[in-house]
């Protein structure tokens, strides 16, 4: 299963909290991606030095292949017992997946019980309680398959709006109904999953957040690659093998620059159509090229695109609702897994043009900070220059 | 009748820099007050060669340049009209 394991984490601190005492550490590598989720007791300068001290140890060791008992006996033997309330000082959850095979296990100690979801459908797993160094631990293993959702929580998701709008708080039954209710509506990523599950958490507690609370969701699906050839190849002899390689792409393919688009026409024998309508005062049209899902100008629209990125902080529903060059490439950027960049370097010889600047190399800086942007959105980004 | 002659305006990155999006207005306009919509064909193109002497048009081979908003009716009454395939032909 080429899968993509589509990780999405958001918190919110306790009201008048600058830190939260919840920590998340993901690391994705190796073949594996680790995710651990720790609520610090308390909230706060203290509760957060305790989660991001769980986290820390528990995925370098993992990191660095240690066995789950040994990570377990280190992190419960150095987090100290609270006296007076007789719990240890921080909880973790730890959600382990072999990202070649997809197998997975969970290890949760006292946070809320995660959640599995198959096909937008609650599931429950076999949980096996084991004892370490006093401490139960629950354990669950499973396979992932396309389509399967994790959920893993602190216990402030759970517990929202406990004595404000609800006696006993949001409940965990409720929490997986409401996920549910969003599977229900296509189409839906981990980002939007998260983002529902928060946005809940906040409305129950009317602003007045009583405790950290974090959701991480982790969605298999499909892979999103795609590829954006823009630049003309710096030997020209090259530009048909550049071209069928684009064309030949598993993914998306986009095409950014008129010069770079005639080099996959030529290739193609088929004219591009230029979309008049999609002409703005700042964006140059797009144009239409069989086996290209979007072609547009390059250094200006790119520039543009780059704008709309950061102002939209990586959300697509923020883009401008217009339909130009420049939203279309953020939008297909934003959309995609991984993105491979295929940056041309010959010197345009029609640009010796005073208005615009040194061409190739604010084509180069202009990928370079879009790749920092789509990287920053935990993106897989590659540049290669031809 | 025949087909519609073909003309290019270029839309690429010099030629955007240069102000094509008030120009196409203006062109649009004179196609209209010219009668020619059935006759002249607009289509936009990505950069069509020149940059250097933007704007720059395309028409039956022949590449026109240094089109501006003030000059494009002169362009078109000079170096599009009299080329134009007759209809009654
Ligand atoms: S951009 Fe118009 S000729 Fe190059």
């Amino acid at each position: 299963m080429n899968s993509f394991y589509d990780i999405f984490e958001m918190g919110l601190s306790r009201a008048g909290e600058e830190l939260c005492g919840d920590q998340v550490k993901v690391f994705q590598g190796d073949g594996k991606t680790i995710i651990v989720l720790s609520d610090g007791l308390g909230s706060g300068v203290k509760a957060n030095i305790l989660a991001t001290l769980t986290t820390e140890i528990i995925v370098t060791m993992l990191k660095a292949n240690a066995s789950l008992a040994d990570v377990l006996e280190t992190v419960i033997g150095t987090l100290p017992i609270c006296k007076i309330r007789r719990i240890a000082y921080a909880t973790f959850t730890i959600l382990q997946i072999n990202s070649t095979t997809g197998e997975f296990e969970l290890i949760n100690f006292d946070n809320p019980a995660p959640f599995f979801f198959r096909q937008g459908r609650l599931l429950t797993l076999p949980v096996h309680r084991e004892e370490i160094l006093g401490r139960t631990i629950e354990r669950t293993q499973g396979q992932l398959t396309r389509g399967d959702f994790i959920g893993i929580m602190s216990d402030g998701v759970e517990h929202a709006g406990m004595e404000i709008t609800l006696d006993f708080g949001w409940g965990w039954d409720s929490v997986a109904r409401h996920i549910e209710e969003v599977f229900r509506h296509n189409p839906h990523s981990a980002r939007s999953i998260v983002r529902s599950v928060i946005a809940r958490v906040h409305t129950l507690y009317q602003g007045d957040v009583g405790d950290d609370a974090t959701f991480v969701g982790v969605l298999a699906r499909e892979r999103k690659s795609l590829i954006v050839f823009t630049g003309p190849p710096l030997d020209p002899d090259e530009d048909d093998r550049h071209a069928a390689r684009v064309l030949g792409f598993e993914g998306r393919k986009v095409v950014c620059g008129g010069t770079t688009g005639n080099i996959v026409a030529r290739y193609l024998d088929h004219p591009i159509d230029t979309d008049i309508d999609t002409l703005r005062e700042d964006v140059p049209p797009i144009g239409y090229l069989p086996g290209i899902d979007l072609l547009t100008e390059g250094i200006l629209t790119m520039s543009r695109a780059l704008e709309y990125l950061r102002a939209s902080r990586g959300s697509i529903a923020a883009l401008p609702a217009d339909r130009n060059g420049a939203v279309l490439l953020a939008k297909e950027l934003l959309q995609a897994d991984s993105v491979q960049f295929l940056v041309g370097q010959r010197i345009n010889e029609f640009y010796q043009n005073p208005l615009l600047p040194r061409n190739i190399s604010i084509r180069k800086s202009l990928v370079r900070e879009l790749a920092d942007f789509l990287r920053s959105l935990k993106k897989e980004v590659r540049i290669e220059y031809c | 009748m025949n087909q519609p002659d073909v003309l290019h305006l270029c839309m690429g990155s010099a030629c955007h820099q240069r102000g094509v999006y008030h120009l196409l207005p203006k062109l649009q306009a004179l196609i209209r007050q010219y009668n020619l919509e059935d006759r002249l064909k607009l289509k936009g193109s990505f950069c069509l060669g020149p940059c250097t002497y933007g704007i720059v048009m395309q028409f039956g081979g022949e590449i026109i340049v240094n089109v501006t908003a003030d000059n494009i009716e002169q362009k078109l009454r000079e170096e599009i009209l009299p080329y134009l395939v007759d209809e009654e032909v």
